[in-house]
């Protein structure tokens, strides 16, 4: 069900979105991690009407938390680092730093706009949505099987993107540098607008493994996304012209030239090592994905909070199974109209066995708002995510127990 | 709990730095063995420095004067210049890069303390000089390693500068060193030998390290490492990683060591920071240091700003003739395209800045581009884009008077797909470089000149060549390093306000002002004989000297 969204309605809307459904104690319990000092000196932006932006703002509780989003009924929550202080209450006589901060990812379709044809700027629809699906299915892998990261959520941004918090302890506690350097493994497209090659591969016959991987993730859609949905290479693409002038030169009369350009290059391929060269660089240049590094790399950049409200398209943003990314369907994140309607339908339904007014009451307190609307099985993927945190945690604590601490282990901590 | 608290309490405590280098205690041992066999004659210096490797954890504790105080930092500077000139040209550490810069540093003529710490020899030397020149020179690199320090703690981006260059300089003693398994064993790193998983994933290894895949398999040895400890391997992708295990071949130990180098003296920089008031509080050292500030060339205080106002009027015609390429690039595209990216904005903006565009002027400029796209209306671009300009300005946020890019940062930013900034020189094509060639109208022989410089990755060379080109052949003294010095350079020589000759003077004007600043009781001629004097550098005056105290003992933060 798709119900339109005025933005003019956003502001009324909010105090009930924020009060019946924001998961402000599920929220708390992912970002203390356990220990309410780590919520209280987190930083919070808030985006609020008429274009005020107040920085950091700091809660020690979920409650507080809470009713502070009815008052101020911020458009836009953004979540920064864990500072040395609470940032509300800081002393400005002494350093104020940021100390820790998920490691976070921020995909966005407008970074595809050299790939993009079927829609450009702002505008998203299911086929360039594959871009994106494609970007999760490498990054989530890559971050857990290389680096060995657990506690990933994957959140749509509400519009045109997605975003990952990768919330493992260590991935916490990675100083910029650090950040930076994953940032760059990570990184494949390199080169501006004047640039046609923006993918170096250094030898095709010792492919990297994250690389390898990569290019079979893309595989899997290659000829659906570049030539069925985006129509590459063909007449007019820049892109076409990162290719060996030996492929150009083959194909360039050609009316269909992707096909033509894949013929040639499965017919050299064994014998020509540029060739093969080429085929992974097109691969990737087309598919691979782009990353908003700067949102990574800075201890104090802030990002979006889950279960923002976009203040365009009024969709939530939800976390999502990142293995399911390719069924992921932004048409079917609810709006918060669409929410508020639902809420509403479900408050007036007579109940099914005759109670007293009494009994009643009692009901509507049971069920969790959220539940009676199409926001559940999002928040069940949130719920699920933080339970694992909490999970591990417990797991952790024992162990850390039972370990008598020993000379050679502190060496290597200093190290 | 312990996630905040460790951090809170973050110090560099002495314990960890006797863990990091515990082997040093033991030392002694090898000391006398090795005196036995070899005449060490300064069995002193021996103990202290027992290879040419340091890792800087302890300050120097010796006496100097505030003309060797300036002696090592000069010397210890042009060394780091060296190494930034060699960088620009490539972003590799490999083989090539080290002998490039081996080579480099033996034929100057102004780092002795250098070339003997580093050996004369190129290709058989393995670091194993224990002459007592060598042993003074490990003394002196002690030494001015922390006398920079204080001229370059206070901002950040020096200190990041002179944070790269460190390293790189440590990554060199390290390749001359060769001696990867005594520093192991020396310094307790938490390498673990990784048989099972070498075997397992062999394969994996292979095609993700430097090793050659001809290397015997069963011959390799493999260590394996919490990737956070391989972070230079990380990023050039470079290694193996696995469930959050970095990989590391025998081979690639060094770099690994360099990592751990490169954090402990960011740690102790910062430290430094809040205390490097107590330095600028004394005197005697504060021009010296805040001088030494002035020979960061391409930094923000070398380039003066111009002196009069500009206009948005003045901004086309000044785009056309006195542009750098760079900045040339990103106004047309502003003109053309009516939008331009962060990286781009930022750029540019801060150049204009710096060319003395006042806010207003800059918000006028960019309102009136961006507003002839149909999407972006006056209201939504004071919305999007006005924070970004007033911020530019020190108006918004931090507040801070945000310095535009020298080319070394320019040349060195990172550029994406529908990005425009960067150095054209660095990052574009040949095919468009050469239509702008032909635009700006340099002869053929010039357009194959200069990209021939471009192909060598000789990008700031490239560049004052096009500005000889395009100005009547005469250039600028000094290499091109910054992106407003060019405009300088390029409007004195259009408005026929300097000949180079001019140029010239005024340069060794502002040379002999730094002498003078720094030792004001003595003939600034005769100081900057002694500076290029190449023996005194290396000798050291053990005397009580109570100015010299000072140094040190505000260096115990
Ligand atoms: S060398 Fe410097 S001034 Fe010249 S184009 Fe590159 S960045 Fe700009
Ligand atoms: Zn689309």
């Amino acid at each position: 069900m798709v119900v339109d969204f005025d933005s003019e309605c956003l502001i009324d809307l909010l105090p009930l979105y924020y009060g019946r459904l924001f998961p402000g104690e599920l929220m708390y319990r992912w970002l203390s991690y356990g220990n309410p000092e780590f919520f209280s000196h987190r930083e919070f932006s808030f985006a609020l009407a008429g274009d005020v932006y107040i920085r950091y703002q700091s809660f020690t509780s979920n409650e507080d938390f809470v009713a502070e989003l009815k008052r101020r009924k911020p458009e836009k929550i953004d979540i920064g680092a864990v500072y040395n202080q609470k940032p509300k209450t800081r002393d400005t006589l002494i350093d104020f730093i940021p100390l820790q901060k998920e490691f976070v990812l921020d995909i966005d379709l407008t970074d595809y706009d050299d790939v993009r044809t079927c829609c450009q700027g702002a505008k998203v629809c299911e086929k360039c949505w594959k871009f994106i699906a494609v970007a999760v299915k490498i990054m989530d892998a890559s971050l857990r099987d290389d680096f060995g990261f657990q506690h990933l959520m994957w959140v749509f941004s509400g519009r045109r993107g997605v975003h990952c918090w990768v919330c493992d302890q260590e991935a916490i506690n990675l100083d910029s540098h650090a950040r930076a350097a994953i940032l760059e493994y990570l990184t494949v497209i390199r080169g501006g607008e004047n640039q046609a090659k923006k993918v170096k591969i250094p030898n095709a016959d010792k492919l990297h493994p994250f690389i390898s991987r990569s290019v079979s993730i893309i595989d899997d859609v290659f000829d659906e996304i570049c030539r069925d949905d985006q129509s590459m290479l063909e007449q007019g693409d820049k892109n076409f012209e990162m290719l060996p002038e030996e492929v150009k030169s083959a194909v360039k009369d050609s009316a269909d030239r992707f096909n033509a350009v894949m013929n040639y290059i499965n017919e050299n391929k064994k014998e020509k090592k540029t060739v093969r060269t080429a085929l992974y660089e097109l691969k990737l240049q087309l598919c691979f994905p782009r990353l908003d590094v700067n949102v990574s790399k800075d201890l104090n950049h802030l990002l979006k909070s889950p279960f923002c409200v976009h203040p365009k398209t009024g969709k939530v943003c939800v976390p999502f199974d990142p293995k399911k990314a390719f069924e992921f369907d932004t048409d079917g994140v609810p709006s918060i109209t669409q929410l508020m309607d639902e809420i509403n339908a479900f408050d007036k339904q007579p109940s099914s066995e005759a109670k007293s007014e009494a009994d009643q009451k009692e009901t509507k307190v049971v069920v969790v708002d959220y539940k009676k609307t199409s926001l559940a099985p999002f928040m069940k993927v949130f719920e699920g995510f933080v339970k694992e945190l909490e999970k591990q945690r417990i797991v952790k604590s024992a162990a850390d127990n039972k370990t008598i601490p020993d000379k050679s282990n502190i060496r290597i901590d200093d190290f | 709990m312990e996630i905040l608290k460790t951090h809170l309490n973050k110090r560099v405590s002495s314990k960890k730095e006797s863990a990091f280098i515990g082997g040093r205690s033991s030392l002694a041992n090898v000391n006398l063995r090795r005196a036995k066999s070899e005449v060490v004659a300064d069995v002193e210096l021996y103990s202290t420095y027992p290879d040419i490797l340091n890792f800087y954890t302890t300050p120097p504790t010796y006496s100097i004067t505030l003309l060797e105080f300036e002696q090592y930092a000069t010397e210890r500077l042009k060394m780091l210049r060296l190494i930034e000139r060699v960088n620009l040209t490539t972003a590799v550490r490999n083989n090539e890069y080290f002998y490039t810069i081996m080579k480099e540093i033996n034929k100057s003529l102004d780092l002795p303390t250098y070339i003997t710490l580093l050996g004369s020899k190129i290709a058989d030397s393995k670091g194993d000089d224990d002459s007592d020149d060598n042993l003074y020179a490990r003394k002196i690199d002690h030494i001015a390693h922390f006398l920079l320090r204080l001229a370059f703690a206070r901002t950040d981006e020096q200190r990041k500068w002179f944070m790269a260059m460190e390293v790189d300089f440590f990554r060199l003693k390290l390749w001359k060193l060769h001696r990867i398994n005594d520093i192991l064993e020396r310094h307790n790193l938490p390498f673990v030998e990784a048989k099972e998983e070498g075997k397992k994933f062999n394969k994996e290894i292979l095609d993700s390290s430097f090793v050659m895949t001809a290397t015997v398999p069963s011959e390799m040895r493999v260590y394996k490492v919490p990737f956070i400890h391989a972070l230079d391997l990380v990023r050039s992708r470079k290694v193996f990683l696995h469930m959050g295990y970095a990989y590391v071949p025998y081979n690639d130990v060094a770099s690994v060591i360099s990592v751990k180098f490169r954090s402990w003296l960011s740690e102790s920089l910062s430290l430094l920071k809040k205390n490097i008031h107590l330095v600028e509080d004394d005197e005697r050292l504060r021009p010296l240091i805040t001088g030494f500030e002035k020979r960061h060339l391409g930094s923000d205080t070398s380039v003066p700003k111009n002196g009069e106002m500009v206009t948005v009027a003045q901004l086309s015609g000044f785009s056309e003739k006195s542009f750098p390429l760079c900045m040339k690039q990103l106004y047309d595209v502003v003109l053309k395209e009516h939008h331009l990216k962060h990286w781009g904005r930022l750029q540019l903006g801060l150049f204009f800045k710096r060319l003395g565009l006042p806010m207003d002027e800059a918000t006028k400029f960019w309102r009136s581009n961006f507003t002839k796209r149909p999407e972006t209306d006056t209201s939504r671009f004071d919305k999007q884009y006005l924070y970004n300009i007033r911020h530019m300005y020190g108006q918004e946020g931090k507040r801070a008077d945000y310095t535009p890019y020298s080319c070394m940062k320019v040349i060195n930013s990172s550029v994406g797909p529908g990005d425009h900034h960067g150095c054209p020189f660095r990052h574009s094509d040949a095919t468009p470089l050469r239509t702008k060639f032909v635009e700006a109208g340099v002869p053929p022989e010039g357009i194959k000149e200069i990209l021939n410089l471009v192909e060598q990755k000789h990008y700031q060379i490239a560049c004052q060549r096009y500005f000889e080109w395009t100005h009547d052949k005469l250039t600028i003294e000094g290499g091109v390093t910054h992106p407003n010095q060019y405009f300088i350079e390029s409007r004195n020589v259009l408005t026929g306000k300097k000949t180079i000759n001019a140029i010239k003077e005024e340069k060794s004007e502002a040379k002999r002002t730094f002498y003078y600043k720094s030792q004001p009781s003595q003939n600034p001629e005769e100081l900057m004989e002694t500076t290029d004097g190449a023996e005194s550098t290396i000798q050291t005056v053990d005397a009580m000297d109570e100015d010299s105290d000072a140094i040190f003992a505000s260096m115990e933060y």
